[in-house]
């Protein structure tokens, strides 16, 4: 079975743990109408490092994601666009892709699709790009995801942050690398229709001290640790 | 005083008071109840119930009273539910408050220690620095009596009980210091475009002075007819009413930092505001004047007043006198005579009085002014000069009121760039040029009229936010022209008054600094003695040195030393304004404490088996998880596992990976066959060690590196410089997070990992330093055979989410051989024993490899690589000292880093011992001078201070052959 990085903190916080596609996962903590509460009025917090995360690094990186993604629109460093992939059972799964520089897409997919988006990177960057320059690495071993949503969210990040958080200066669909509480972090925002959220990457060996450390500042707005139950219906099914 | 003073009612309730007659609250004062309403104040609550002395100063123990209610005296520190030296004239009283006065025994109605106060002659201006000096001795005595008898409040032992302290980040375009007229007119113009605005106000209230104005400004077209009160009231509610402005109440701005950072604290928060644009609002203060007995309780600055009457509806008892240089000291005598103070008369020094605004009842004297207060506890008598004659009248009086002096709040100013200079028209020093991004407005700039500022503010507002949303600045050109217009009609207006006088080197006890009880006579000794400008007086004399940082004193300190000097008020100078502008809580600033903590997947595990966590760098590892004998015990005859994860893995791959490791590592690696492994080094260009460890090659153009825990990330730096530097065709990514990593080793390593895998591990399909790939109990992993701790064994690399399968799979699956797992300590005796160094530890920044005992690890024959000249020179000129193994001759063990001696000198030092298990006695690597580097030499090594002998020894201590590595 294979566990998150927060495992522990989620069972400390009296989580039912249920299997998804191979992990250990908090279905809910207190009970889903709680948190998808908690979450709409305030914040919540979910552990999302299941998601499949990949890199594609090099020279054709761009050239791969447009190809593959097709129509996402412009591949700008600091955007996060949202793509869709057909996979071959006929089926469309969701995929997020972020440049995080000019050579380098950080791209995320729902965890059960993480196998199989890596082989079809790897057959397409073999038959289209071929450029021996480029590369696909799964990376979703190395992170911690964990998504902050709810009207306070941008308030909890600020207190861990000095990202400007504001639409002005990180709009819905944007990407930004800084630190957070210290630690070195991919932060995506991803609003929920009209709430604004972020999904946050820090390396694996910090996911138990930035959990702790969301809890701790999230406190004054009575943060919600939302389980995958509560976090599917706030997202409405969709995204990583 | 439990009782409130049945002299002290009351004023009837008015709109513009904050207090609330229908909501009393309680608090403790010195233990005794007291009552107040909601809406005062500490302050405004021990006032109305009769307390005025407030404080004994610093020094001389002497009675204080409440002097300024803006929070810009040290006269109302107390200590409140164990804080010390909050300001209790603007801190909300709240129910059950606990509140203490300070610095005072047994009280501070009746202090034992104002007896201070005659012995001022014992304590001339910088006896600190040349008093007590000789015998040595008799500092040591007099310091705990000085520390008890001076100073402030005491901080508990206890933590904070509710150290709840936040940080917060906020970003906009235009920040506006000050929420008074000036700041409020500036945030509306510039939040009316959308700009984002934050404003921070000290008060609970918008409104900055105009909440103590109830005198109506018919000048004011838009307000006109409505008092002070009500048209900050409105000009508030048009604000909040704006939804692009953010308004932090009751917050400091104590610090501007470059970068348009501003520093603010409110309550327990902290934020960090970024902007754009900053507007300096900050309005002014009230100076007092010099007098003898300028201290007294009863002597008020007039917005304490102001504030003390309008907002929480008190006033004096008894008998008042007003000293006025303008309509604003007539207007606030008027409305003392209408609370019903009997005003004993106005004093100004000008000539003539304008009239006007006061009641025709109180009497004038012009031409005068107050030269001396006297009373024992309080003011009593006021002594007032006639200028003209000379003469000096008394008066019997309770207060005194001192108006009409103004020093604008420029102390965030001062912390930029910005030039402030003494305008002689105004007699004050102001703001002549902002660096850019930063804006002023308002009574900040010497102007002190309400009309103005709004405009000031304005315009402003409109310049801050220029660029933002507005593309022209006609409209800014437009109310430059009413500023200009304006301002030069003020200044026509001006009436020239006389300084205020200055005390002569006789006159009694007048206070210059009320923080440290500095007098005139101190400053012109002091002057005297050669610390003639302000830099130096300040040091000297400790002017402006205590809480209030010089708000009260600077100014006339400015003014007593350039005359005093015949020196012009900017000759004179400044002293350095740094933050924090007002006293923050250590708490404020550390705020709450993040220290990144790393842990790996199998931390839990850790801790279940109940081992005893160590810090390595940020990292928790395991140090050990029983007796440690044990754990190398088990190690070197059955199966141990250790986590492993904090190694730093790095993912090589691409056409010229080859080629690049060639080039930073000393060995090479093009000529690596495939599943191989390779231990190397890497240097710098001087040949000094940076780092170590192996290198895997998984495919032609793929390489997996492992490298010391604490520089992974220098590494992956260091790898894409010079992959970057060389054009390369090469992916280096840091992969550490992303493996788990668990080392099983022993002579039961192979038995226990091949009831897991399908990999064939015998000793000839699968040798020492050979990789490969294969899946443990159903996880892929990568094997590598090394031999750190010197048995038989296999490090796993593996996704990191298996960490805790793959650890109890094994842990299953050794229990029939005894596996035990074992911690960092156990691994750094076993190491030892197998002479591997420990980089950092056995090594230091200097160190190269060939002293380093490691020759066969440098290729000299290589093309080139980085330090290879630098390794050259030192092959050639021979080793100079060496790293080498020693065995104690007796029973004892040297601790890591004692030195190694020779002749009574010590030549050396020791880098790792530990005890050998067996013959007790203690081992491990030393550096030598080359020439005691033979097998056998014999060298001495200081051990608990006795020099003890020992043999040098070139063979690892454990397995020499190696032939249990290999096995
Ligand atoms: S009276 Fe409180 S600071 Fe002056």
């Amino acid at each position: 079975m294979k566990l998150t990085p927060m495992h522990h903190e989620h069972l400390s916080m009296g989580a039912t743990m249920e299997e998804r596609s191979g992990w250990l996962r908090p279905s809910v903590y207190t009970s889903v109408e709680d948190e998808m509460e908690r979450a709409k009025s305030s914040v919540g917090i979910s552990d999302i490092s299941p998601a499949g995360k990949l890199l594609v690094q090099g020279a054709g990186a761009e050239r791969l994601a447009r190809k593959f993604l097709g129509g996402i629109g412009e591949l700008q460093v600091g955007r996060a666009l949202a793509g869709s992939r057909e996979s071959g059972d006929g089926e469309t799964f969701p995929v997020a892709v972020c440049p995080l520089a000019p050579e380098e897409m950080f791209v995320t997919c729902p965890p059960e699709r993480r196998n199989s988006l890596v082989e079809a990177l790897n057959a397409e960057l073999a038959g289209v790009v071929n450029d021996n320059q480029t590369i696909v690495l799964d990376v979703t071993s190395s992170y911690a995801g964990i998504n902050i949503a709810g009207p306070r969210s941008p308030d909890l990040l600020s207190k861990l942050t000095d990202l400007d958080l504001h639409p002005d200066g990180m709009p819905n669909l944007s990407s930004v690398q800084g630190q957070l509480a210290e630690v070195h972090g991919v932060l995506v925002r991803w609003d929920r229709g009209e709430e604004p959220g972020y999904n946050l990457y820090v390396a694996r060996e910090y996911g138990v001290y930035v959990w702790e450390v969301l809890c701790d500042a999230g406190e004054e707005y009575g943060l919600a640790p939302v389980g995958v139950e509560a976090h599917r219906r706030l997202i409405g099914g969709a995204a990583a | 005083m439990a009782e409130p003073d049945p002299r002290q009612t009351r004023l009837p309730p008015h709109p513009s008071q904050w207090t609330d007659p229908a909501s009393p609250v309680s608090f403790t004062y010195n233990g005794k109840q007291v009552s107040a309403l909601e809406g005062d104040t500490i302050g405004s609550a021990l006032y109305s119930s009769g307390a005025r002395i407030f404080s004994r100063s610093f020094k001389y123990h002497r009675p204080r009273g409440l002097m300024c209610m803006t929070g810009d005296c040290p006269n109302c520190l107390m200590s409140v539910d164990g804080v010390p030296n909050v300001r209790t004239c603007n801190t909300p009283v709240q129910q059950g408050m606990e509140v203490r006065t300070q610095n005072a025994w047994p009280s501070v109605e009746h202090d034992a220690l104002s007896v201070m106060d005659k012995l001022d002659r014992l304590m001339p201006v910088g006896f600190y620095y040349k008093s007590l000096i000789r015998p040595r001795i008799s500092w040591d005595m007099a310091r705990p009596i000085i520390r008890r008898v001076a100073g402030l409040g005491k901080v508990g032992p206890e933590k904070d009980p509710d150290s709840e302290h936040q940080h917060h980040n906020l970003h906009s375009d235009v920040t506006i210091v000050g929420g008074g007229p000036a700041g409020l007119a500036a945030a509306l113009e510039a939040g009316r475009g959308g700009s984002r605005v934050v404003l921070i106000d000290e008060g609970p209230v918008l409104g900055g002075h105009l909440l103590s104005d109830v005198s109506v400004h018919p000048e004011l077209e838009e307000h006109a007819g409505l008092p002070g009160y009500q048209v900050a009231a409105r000009l508030a509610q048009q604000v909040q009413e704006m939804s692009s402005i953010r308004v932090l109440s009751g917050a400091t701005a104590f610090g501007l930092y470059p970068g348009n950072l501003l520093g603010v604290s409110q309550g327990k928060c902290l934020y960090k505001v970024r902007s754009r644009g900053i507007i300096v609002a900050t309005g002014c203060r009230e100076v007092p004047h010099l007098f003898p007995g300028n201290d007294l309780p009863g002597v008020y600055l007039g917005e304490a007043l102001r504030r003390l009457m309008h907002l929480y509806g008190v006033v004096p008892a008894g008998r008042a006198l007003v000293v006025a240089s303008d309509h604003r000291g007539y207007r606030l005598a008027g409305e003392l005579a209408q609370a019903g103070v009997q005003v004993v008369g106005i004093i100004d020094a000008r000539e003539s009085s304008p009239g006007g605004d006061t009641a025709d009842s109180i009497p004038v004297f012009t031409d005068s002014s107050i030269a001396g207060a006297s009373g024992l506890k309080g003011v009593k008598r006021a002594l007032v000069l006639d200028k003209g004659t000379g003469e000096t009248r008394s008066y019997a009086c309770e207060s005194i009121v001192i108006t009409g002096t103004y020093e604008p709040n420029t102390g965030l100013l001062a912390q930029t760039s910005t030039a402030l200079r003494y305008d002689p028209e105004l007699q004050e020093i102001v703001p002549e040029d902002t660096p850019s991004g930063i804006y002023v407005a308002g009574d900040v700039t010497g102007l002190h009229n309400l009309e103005l500022s709004l405009i000031q503010g304005k315009a402003a507002g409109c310049q801050a936010s220029l660029g933002v949303d507005r593309p022209t600045g006609t409209e800014l050109d437009a109310l430059r022209r009413a500023i200009r217009e304006k301002e030069q009609a003020y200044r026509e207006a001006l009436e020239p008054s006389s300084p205020s006088m200055a005390p002569s080197k006789e006159a009694g006890k007048t206070f210059v600094c009320l923080c440290e009880d500095v007098t005139p006579k101190d400053l012109y000794q002091a002057i005297d003695e050669g610390f003639d400008e302000m830099q130096t007086l300040k040091r000297y004399s400790t002017l402006s040195m205590g809480p209030c940082q010089g708000k009260m004193c600077l100014r006339p300190a400015i003014e007593l030393c350039s005359r005093y000097t015949g020196r012009t008020m900017d000759e004179t100078g400044s002293t350095t304004t740094r933050p924090p502008l007002r006293p923050l809580t250590l708490g404020t600033l550390a705020g709450p404490l993040h220290m990144p903590v790393k842990r790996t997947a199998l931390h839990e595990r850790h801790v279940q088996l109940g081992a005893a966590m160590a810090d390595v760098g940020p990292w928790k590892r395991p140090h050990s998880y029983g007796p440690v004998s044990e754990e190398i015990a088990a190690v070197r005859e059955r199966v141990g596992i250790i986590d492993v994860s904090t190694l730093g893995k790095i993912d090589v791959q691409g056409a010229d990976a080859p080629a690049l490791l060639d080039k930073v590592y000393t060995h090479r690696f093009s000529n690596l066959p495939v599943g191989r492994i390779r231990y190397s080094l890497l240097c710098s260009d001087n040949g000094s060690i940076i780092d170590d460890g192996t290198i895997t090659r998984l495919s032609e153009r793929h390489y997996f590196i492992t490298t010391t825990t604490a520089n992974v990330d220098l590494m992956e730096e260091w790898l894409k410089w010079w992959n970057a530097g060389a054009g390369g065709n090469v992916h280096v990514n840091n992969v550490t997070s992303g493996y788990g990593a668990i080392n099983v080793a022993g002579p039961k390593a192979r038995e226990t990992l091949s009831k897991l895998t399908d990999v064939d591990l015998s000793p000839d399909a699968f040798r020492y330093m050979r990789s490969a790939e294969g899946e443990v109990a159903g996880v892929p992993c990568l094997f590598l055979r090394i031999g750190f701790v010197g048995e038989t064994g296999w490090e796993m690399h593996f996704s990191a989410e298996y960490s805790e399968h793959m650890w109890d799979a094994l842990m299953d699956a050794g229990s029939e051989f005894g596996i035990v797992p074992f911690g960092v300590e156990a691994q750094r005796v076993l190491r030892l024993a197998k002479k591997h160094i420990i980089l950092g530890q056995d090594t230091d920044m200097v160190s190269n490899p060939l002293e380093a005992d490691l020759p066969w690890v440098v290729r000299l024959d290589k093309d080139d690589f980085i330090g290879k000249h630098a390794l050259e020179a030192v092959k050639e000129r021979g080793p100079r000292e060496t790293l080498v193994g020693f065995v104690m001759e007796e029973a004892v063990v040297p601790e890591d880093g004692v030195p190694v001696m020779h002749l009574g000198q010590p030549v050396g030092r020791v880098t790792s011992s530990r005890a050998d298990p067996t013959t007790a006695r203690g081992f491990g690597l030393a550096w030598v001078p080359a020439d005691l580097s033979q097998e056998g030499a014999q060298i001495t090594i200081q051990v608990r201070g006795r020099p003890s002998p020992a043999r040098v020894v070139h063979q690892p201590f454990y397995d020499p052959e190696g032939a249990r590595l290999r096995e």
